[in-house]
């Protein structure tokens, strides 16, 4: 981690309302080359949402989002995807007709400037020997590693991963933490959704928590936990 | 190998058997089944007012050689584009979801059907009086224009399966939220297929007005079109490029047998395999060769 390097990615003041609820509510944050940020809060705080407005899912109300210095909120998902940006989904997405191999050729051919090897990026996610199996057919911590494996082969500099730990064993989610710490390493900034406290732990030392589209507390994890605020979110929530 | 067979087929056939409309109807359903294809088997939606492309076809090229004295080659290249240019209208009905999509295609199709039927524009359409030929008349000519434009929509389809935009438009099929993450432009891609895809149909329809000569706005707005040209693609197997083929040979072919030797039963014995194949065989007849594992072009 460099905090001194200039941040990679900043949302500033974001609002969106869905009908009357304002699901952001003013949330800024900026995330670092290299830098692990955690995002918690409660249920329907707005994570998601915050996610799907950084990679231009959807619109916002208001509120700016810059990366690498330049502003994108205007900018469809696909070139926000070409600048760098990625994503895993909370409930795994990849192209269920298609195969494991296809899913990442798809990302590694269309997603980003430099081409990555679709092989080399099935072996960094241990998906290599099911590479031709159809996505439909994998189970769910199978087709996460699919959605992080098609997110990377579009050669991201920012990752966004959106509870990529729920559902997993042990086993796998230390497997997750190392291969997201090793992606950090690689200077790819990395804002990590999460209700894992654990796990969050083990990745990370900065977060956010939202509450109600806002930000309750930024700062370091430990201090989150001896919080008031954040205490009750999560025990309220 | 698939084209190839194809063409000595349509070229040989007609030497042995001389029902030439037959024929020409086979092809122009196959280009069709091909041209849907196009845009359901790879992207997922699927346009039952296709026809609409047809009739736009077979009108525009209609209208050049009747006011402009066009040949028909170039005219029919012109019926094309004039299916493209009413697709590019039709672009911001993808903003409709699945079923919708279906039904306000239709409804569009339908809205061109009533403006080129109406009696006002009667001095430009002819309106409900039809359309006559007799300057171009020349089935010959106009066969093998339906076979070059049937070899055409077979390589492009082909082309697709194996290329990579084949690739982004199947995983536009497949999740268009995933396809923007993975870098494709949705919206472009989708809007290419469709152009594509109403091409095809538009210069089908003009050289199947030009085959004909003499038409009617009903003859060539039909929803029988439409409905032929999805069954044969269901049937077959859609997103492969032999299955409308197979499709149109063995329905379009058991049409002209039972309907002519036995109308009566016609319908009935057509509806039943109908509902058997959406019931029992649901991703078409290629399928079953796929399910043992030999991969179907
Ligand atoms: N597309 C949408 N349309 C309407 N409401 C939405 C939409 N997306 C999110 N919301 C609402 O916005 C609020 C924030 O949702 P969001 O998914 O961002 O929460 P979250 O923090 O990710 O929650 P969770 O921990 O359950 O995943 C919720 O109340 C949700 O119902
Ligand atoms: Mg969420």
């Amino acid at each position: 981690m460099s905090p001194d390097t200039e941040p990679v990615l900043e949302v500033e003041d974001l609002h969106k309302h869905f009908g009357g609820l304002k699901a952001l509510d003013g949330i800024s944050f900026c995330i670092a080359p290299g830098e692990i940020l955690g995002l918690a809060g409660p249920n329907g705080s707005g994570k998601t949402t915050c996610i799907n407005a950084i990679t231009g899912v959807f619109g916002l109300d208001s509120g700016a989002i810059r990366f690498a210095g330049k502003t994108i909120n205007r900018l469809p998902t696909y070139r926000r995807v070409r600048l760098g940006i990625n994503r895993s989904f909370q409930v795994p997405s990849p192209f269920l007709g298609l195969s494991v191999m296809e899913n990442v050729t798809v990302a590694s051919v269309y997603g980003g400037n430099k081409k990555r090897d679709p092989d080399h990026i099935l072996e960094i996610t241990g998906l290599a020997q099911i590479k031709d199996r159809l996505a439909g057919s994998l189970n769910s911590s199978q087709q996460k590693l699919l959605d992080l494996a098609r997110a990377l082969a579009t050669d991201p500099r920012l990752l966004l991963v959106d509870e990529i730990g729920a559902g997993l064993n042990p086993n796998e989610l230390a497997r997750m933490t190392d291969q997201l710490r090793a992606l950090a390493a690689q200077g790819i900034a990395l804002l990590v959704v999460e209700h894992l406290m654990d796990f969050l732990d083990r990745v990370t030392d900065r977060i956010v928590v939202m509450d109600a589209g806002k930000e309750l507390f930024s700062g370091q994890l430990y201090e989150a936990a001896e919080d008031p605020r954040v205490v009750e979110a999560f025990l309220g929530g | 190998m698939v084209v190839a067979i194809t063409v000595l087929a349509y070229v040989f056939i007609p030497y042995g058997y001389n029902n030439q409309f037959l024929l020409f109807n086979m092809m122009m359903y196959m280009a069709l089944a091909q041209g849907l294809n196009i845009i359901y088997g790879y992207t997922g939606y699927l346009p039952f007012g296709y026809v609409g492309f047809f009739g736009a076809g077979a009108y525009g090229s209609a209208l050049v050689i009747i006011y402009l004295h066009w040949s028909p080659f170039p005219a029919v290249l012109l019926g094309g584009l004039a299916a493209v240019l009413v697709g590019m209208l039709l672009i911001p009905l993808f903003r409709l979801s699945g079923a919708y999509f279906s039904i306000a295609n239709l409804a569009a199709a339908e809205a061109l059907y009533y403006i080129i039927a109406n009696p006002h524009l009667a001095s430009v359409t002819q309106g409900p009086y039809g359309i006559s030929l007799p300057q171009v008349y020349d089935p010959n000519a106009a066969y093998w224009t339906m076979l070059a434009i049937l070899v055409f929509a077979l390589i492009l389809s082909g082309l697709m399966r194996r290329s990579r935009f084949g690739l982004a438009l199947g995983a536009i099929r497949e999740n268009p939220v995933s396809a923007e993450m993975a870098g494709v432009n949705v919206v472009r891609s989708r809007a290419i297929a469709w152009l594509l895809s109403a091409f095809i149909a538009g210069v089908s329809g003009a050289a199947f007005g030009w085959y004909i000569s003499v038409f009617y706005p009903e003859t060539v707005f039909s929803l029988s079109i439409t409905v032929f040209a999805i069954v044969f693609v269901l049937f077959g197997g859609s997103g492969t490029l032999l299955g409308p083929l197979v499709g149109t040979l063995v329905l379009y072919g058991a049409y002209n047998y039972i309907g002519i030797s036995t109308p009566q039963y016609f319908q009935l014995t057509y509806g039943l395999l109908i509902i058997l194949l959406v019931l029992f065989l649901p991703s078409g007849l290629t399928s079953l060769l796929r399910k043992r594992g030999i991969d179907v072009p």
